[in-house]
């Protein structure tokens, strides 16, 4: 293949896998620079959407639809956590928050594996998803193509809310410093639920590609989203949304990059490669690649 | 449906309500009463339907901006520490108090109750006769009262513009009032040139006048602030403070303000309520104050 045809390749993939991690990072961003809290059962909320997904294979819904209905329920799902789990503890210590987080993600893979399967489940997707196009010699498939601008859409859509509209500046200013825009009159509570029903919404369409990359679904369908995107929000920077985005893109473009220079016989050790990358620039910039001034405990 | 001209914090002003037997006879008071922050609304509204009906013969008229803020015998205790005891203090919109005392005396601690951000172990808060005191934060600065820090505690990824606003917005605000209000804040404090920087990037002294914009932008009737010429030189704070004078008195706002510039809290304050210990140890105009014997003491230590 000749060199624009590599390109072409990797900036399609690159942004398609980018995009997808971006707005995962982004979910689990928007929690954590309001409450300091890393929401590790982030991922289960693809679990929750994926499971829809497959339970409503077989009814005659059509798939747009089952796809809103399983974006609907991550949604709803991150809003009952935070208020059965997580707003019991939100005045005691952070790590009280991680550990409750740690909790219910067991607690609902557990009942994934319980009342569902413990075996991989087939989620078939339509063949808008899995088809091929043509671009320039290349081939992709439709549903990377999707996922890009779906993803791309979401992003302008996100930032559109977060600058323009009432509740979106409250959840900027809230994710720059919680206590100070409580003091102005932001309403504590209702912050948190937008933050938390934003970050199960954007679970929920990642969970649509991240399940029909693989096609099918496992109560353990969370771990890998969560980690790569715990992992975007450290190197973007802790506590920073534009951060997140930019570690989600960076990770995408680094995983398809190394696809691509790795010789065959090294590519079994690509993730060793990209996080080795990671601790690179950590080393170089320790508090992630745009450092949001506040990475000391909260008085 | 109606739409609000202007909003305005009502709460606490005086309505009176009287009735005319003619359009030309002179109207007879049949009551008043004192507006409560849920019924300001619903005020506005009957003076609108009154106005609306002409020939109508009863007048609604309010008074506005009688209301006080009052800290009612406050203790605030930590652990072993009283840090507050007993301070009572009472800030009429218009008017300049000055809170001193020597370091660790409590009054970052007073601001801290009155604002919700610590919890009282005694005593009670009103604004305009109604209590605020063990509200969650975002109520009470609902209630008209705003606060700054004594560190800068801006939100450093922001605009200078989208501070402001965020404040506004907070405040209850429309998208499109908060801009507009947002705009004229900036204005008034000099900022208009930085609206798009992030707050991060202005140089110190423009912070410091950013956190006070942060805290105007709604005209609250109580502002609260904690030493907000900390960190300047003697001609940035005699600015600031120039700004923050006439911006005080056009919007009638009681002011309560530390500082440890007698210099200018003397020059500033109509009243000076001095705490050491926890203690209210002298309370009054700046001269008697700076003659009190106990004041000094607290000050340059010795006996009492």
């Amino acid at each position: 293949m000749d060199a624009g045809t590599l390109l072409v390749q990797w900036l399609i993939s690159g942004l398609s896998l980018g995009g997808l991690y971006a707005l995962m990072a982004l979910g689990l961003s928007l929690v954590y620079s309001i409450l300091r809290l890393v929401n590790f059962a982030y991922g289960e909320l693809i679990l929750v959407a994926g499971y829809t997904l497959f339970l409503l294979n077989p009814t005659p819904i059509p798939f747009l639809i089952v796809v809103g209905i399983a974006i609907a329920l991550a949604a709803i799902t991150s809003i009952l956590t935070e208020r059965i789990a997580f707003r019991p503890v939100r005045s005691a210590d952070p790590n009280t928050g991680l550990i409750t987080s740690f909790a219910l993600s067991a607690l609902l893979q557990n009942a994934a594996l319980l009342f569902i399967s413990p075996r991989p489940q087939g989620v078939p997707m339509p063949a808008l998803f899995t088809d091929n196009v043509r671009i320039g010699a290349v081939f992709f498939a439709q549903r990377d193509l999707i996922s890009l601008v779906v993803s791309l859409v979401l992003l302008a859509l996100l930032v559109a809310f977060l600058t323009r509209t009432r509740l979106g500046i409250g959840l900027r200013a809230a994710a720059d410093d919680f206590t100070m825009a409580c003091l102005l009159g932001v309403n504590a509570s209702r912050i948190i639920a937008a933050a938390f029903a934003i970050s199960g919404l954007l679970a929920g369409v990642v969970a649509i590609f991240w399940v029909g990359r693989v096609g099918t679904v496992t109560a353990d369908v969370g771990t890998t989203p969560v980690l790569v995107a715990f992992v975007a929000i450290v190197i973007g920077g802790m506590g920073s949304l534009t951060g997140a985005a930019i570690g989600g893109f960076l990770l995408g473009f680094l995983n398809v990059g190394l696809q691509f220079v790795l010789p065959s016989d090294l590519l079994a050790f690509r993730q060793a490669f990209l996080f080795g990358i990671v601790i690179l620039v950590l080393l170089f910039r320790p508090a992630g690649l745009i450092a949001s001034g506040r990475t000391v405990d909260r008085v | 449906m109606l739409v609000p001209l202007f909003t305005y914090d009502l709460s606490g002003s005086t309505v009176l309500r009287l009735s005319m037997s003619s359009p030309r006879s002179s109207p007879t008071l049949c009551s008043y009463s004192t507006v409560n922050a849920k019924d300001a609304k619903t005020i506005i509204l009957i003076s609108v339907l009154c106005c609306g009906c002409r020939g109508s013969p009863d007048l609604v008229i309010l008074i506005a901006m009688t209301n006080s803020l009052q800290i009612d015998t406050v203790s605030v205790q930590f652990a072993g520490l009283r840090a507050l005891d007993a301070v009572s203090l009472t800030l009429q919109r218009g008017e300049i108090v000055g809170l001193i005392g020597p370091n660790g005396s409590g009054k970052t601690t007073l601001i801290n109750a009155i604002t919700g951000y610590v919890p009282l172990t005694n005593g009670q808060i009103y604004v305009s006769g109604r209590r605020i005191s063990g509200l969650p934060p975002h109520r009470i600065a609902h209630h008209g009262i705003r606060r700054t820090f004594q560190t800068i505690r801006l939100f450093k990824q922001l605009t200078t513009l989208e501070n402001v606003e965020a404040a506004a917005v907070a405040a209850g605000q429309s998208r499109r009032a908060a801009s507009k209000l947002a705009h004229a804040t900036l204005e008034r404090l000099a900022l208009s040139d930085r609206a798009r920087q992030t707050a991060e990037s202005l140089p110190y002294g423009e912070q410091r006048r950013l956190e006070i914009a942060r805290a105007l932008v709604t005209a609250p009737p109580f502002l609260l602030l904690d030493e907000p010429a900390a960190g300047l030189n003697e001609s940035e704070s005699d600015s600031l403070l120039n700004i923050l004078i006439g911006i005080v008195r056009a919007d009638g706002c009681g002011l309560l303000i530390i500082d440890h510039d007698m210099r200018l809290i003397m020059r500033l304050c109509d009243r000076l309520h001095v705490l050491n210990y926890g203690r209210t140890i002298a309370e009054g105009d700046p001269a008697s104050v700076r003659a009190n014997p106990d004041v000094i003491a607290a000050y340059l230590g010795g006996r009492r």
